[in-house]
């Protein structure tokens, strides 16, 4: 009976320990390659519109929330934290001479809990979240461009980075923050003219789904050695136009701020098709 | 001992006003995480005036909230940002703001310290980025030194708005010919404006329906059929309903007769048209609010109110040092 009751510990904690391995949470980046069409994108360098508009990209921040990593039986493992990724070239805006990292770190101060804030430095392979999950192999991810609406809607004069003031993002006269910020420049008429794509509000929120349960294409290993890396296509923000149209206008003032109505529809059906998983 | 004659001052002022005030404002509500200091309110006035505050050193908020025009746009339709962008909304003035319970026209912003967030970092107003202008006001050293002074953690981007709302506070409007006719002086009115008076509060003009209480708003958003579609979507850019397309909020009236041109897109250039685009009951708009519907109100009935809002202007409002660029 001694030996049976002893088996039966040794077994029982021989279980907790393989559980507790299983379980073990271990550190996993998600980063980000910026892409324009096969190539990296270069911010501030003039690229074309299908329909022919000279455009630069200067500037994209974004924040990441609500991620779940996707496992092989379809469920969803969540991962708390909201991160803000910032890219920022020179002359962003075309008015103001960034200094990027070190004006964020200034700023970053105290941080919300479960708060990230990333400076990047290029394009290629930047992290846009430190994810903390349970080691497995998953079979995706899913997560959303934007903030979570309960914190949307915050006050925001008292709540920390990267909801604070100092991120850039809030949106004085909306109730919430900017989700997506994207600017850079265009040439009408050989001027130089600023366009800019600000989406946002509780309805503009980006759902990215990025798991295959099917081909098993799609492998996410969290196991504390490696990471997963994402693309953003930027040549997609302006593959289609809105109502209908081929072409994204840039010539028209219109069409060169997005923020609201058919515009931040179109551009959000577009960045909808901008995202894969670097495999 | 140089600090305490300003502080005395300003004691003496803000209680002036209060005396004055008392029979029928309400106090000024301050919120709790930003109380009001004489240092702090000097601070928001210089950084009113200053155009370092925009991204090319052209804009302050006074270019668009002039103190002669009661704080409003100097006839502008719309404001002109950096680059010579043209906004699409009439810049409101800034008359007894303390008191508004949300700003910009469609009430978006819950606060005075998150609205002044707005115009700087709109991108065709100011458009300069928090974090740049943190950097820019730090190595001006009397900006250094006046926002230690006033806040432990310096100059951050929620002091900048903390300091402006504190001084925008300040502009407190309530010194009109009406206010003195309220008070019992029985000669500041026309008899004009008081017949005027009359229609405005009376269902005959209908005005006070959403122009009412001491600031001439209910705080209230409507359609006012300004135009047959609704080219601005108001408050359904927030709210995404198709029936709050066009819902802007209602202004103040309070020195109305130096703000033209008016309406949310500063459309309606006198008060005369305006007057008359209430009496027509506006354009045929699905939304148009219930209240709008032809008045009937003859010429002379339309010049006794327009006397009587004229009657809402505060010149000593637009004189008051204390309200201009610091030297």
């Amino acid at each position: 009976m001694k030996k049976l009751l002893l088996g039966t510990t040794l077994v029982s904690i021989a279980l907790l320990g393989l559980s507790s391995a299983q379980n073990a949470m271990v550190k996993h980046e998600l980063k980000v390659n910026l892409r324009m069409g096969n190539a990296p994108l270069e911010l501030g360098k003039t690229y074309r519109t299908s329909g022919g508009a000279e455009y630069s990209v200067d500037l994209l921040k974004f924040y990441v929330s609500n991620v779940q990593l996707v496992k092989a039986d379809g469920s969803s493992q969540a991962v708390a934290g909201l991160s803000l990724t910032s890219f920022e070239g020179l002359n962003a805006g075309g008015m103001i001479n960034h200094s990027g990292a070190t004006a964020n770190t200034s700023m970053a101060g105290k941080m919300l809990e479960g708060g990230q804030m990333f400076n990047a430095k290029t394009t290629t392979g930047e992290t846009i979240f430190s994810i903390s999950a349970p080691a497995a192999e998953y079979k995706g991810i899913r997560f959303e461009i934007g903030v979570p609406k309960d914190l949307n809607h915050r006050d925001a004069s008292t709540i920390p980075m990267p909801l604070g003031l100092e991120s850039g993002m809030f949106w004085a006269w909306n109730p919430g923050y900017i989700f997506f910020r994207l600017e850079g420049k265009t040439t009408v008429a050989g001027k130089s003219q600023p366009w800019l794509l600000h989406m946002g509000t509780d309805n503009w929120r980006l759902n990215i789904n990025q798991f295959d349960l099917v081909a098993n294409k799609i492998k996410i290993a969290v196991n504390g050695k490696n990471s997963s890396t994402i693309n953003l296509d930027l040549e997609k923000v302006f593959s289609k136009g809105p109502n209908g149209a081929a072409n994204w206008d840039l010539s028209q003032a219109a069409l060169r701020v997005m923020h609201g109505g058919a515009n931040i529809g179109q551009a959000y059906l577009n960045l909808l098709g901008a995202w894969t998983i670097a495999q | 001992m140089k600090i305490l004659p300003s502080r005395v001052l300003f004691l003496l002022f803000f209680l002036g006003c209060t005396v004055l005030a008392q029979s029928y404002f309400p106090a000024v509500r301050i919120p709790e995480n930003n109380p009001q200091t004489p240092d702090k309110i000097q601070l928001g006035r210089k950084l009113f005036y200053d155009q370092r505050l925009s991204a090319d050193n052209t804009l302050s908020c006074s270019i668009c909230h002039v103190q002669a025009f009661a704080f409003s746009n100097a006839g502008n339709a719309v404001s002109t940002g950096i680059r010579g962008q043209k906004g699409s909304r009439n810049a409101p003035s800034l008359g007894n703001v303390a008191w508004r319970k949300s700003y910009f026209w469609e009430g978006g912003s819950p606060s005075l310290e998150l609205q002044a967030m707005g115009p700087i970092t709109a991108h065709d107003e100011m458009g300069i980025e928090p974090s740049v202008l943190v950097q820019r006001l730090k190595q001006i050293p009397a900006y250094a030194t006046a926002f230690k002074k006033v806040f432990a953690d310096g100059v951050t981007m929620l002091n900048i708005t903390k300091a402006i709302a504190s001084f925008e506070r300040t502009l407190i409007t309530n010194r009109s010919a009406y206010d003195k006719y309220r008070a019992g002086n029985e000669k500041a009115m026309t008899s004009a404006a008081i017949r005027g008076m009359e229609l405005f509060f009376g269902e005959t003009g209908d005005c006070f329906h959403c122009h009412n209480g001491f600031n001439f708003t209910t705080e209230t958003l409507h359609n006012t059929g300004l135009s047959k579609t609704n080219p601005d979507l108001g408050l359904a850019r927030i709210t995404n309903r198709q029936e709050d397309a066009g819902k802007f909020k209602v202004p103040t009236l309070r020195n109305v007769a130096l703000t033209a041109p008016y309406m949310h897109n500063g459309s309606i250039p006198t008060l005369e048209k305006t007057l008359e685009h209430y009496n027509k009951g506006g354009e045929d708009n699905p939304n148009v609010d219930a209240l709008m519907r032809p008045m009937g109100l003859s010429k002379a009935e339309m010049q006794d109110l327009i006397e009587f809002l004229k009657a809402l202007t505060d010149y000593e409002f637009i004189k008051d040092p204390r309200f201009a660029a610091p030297k």
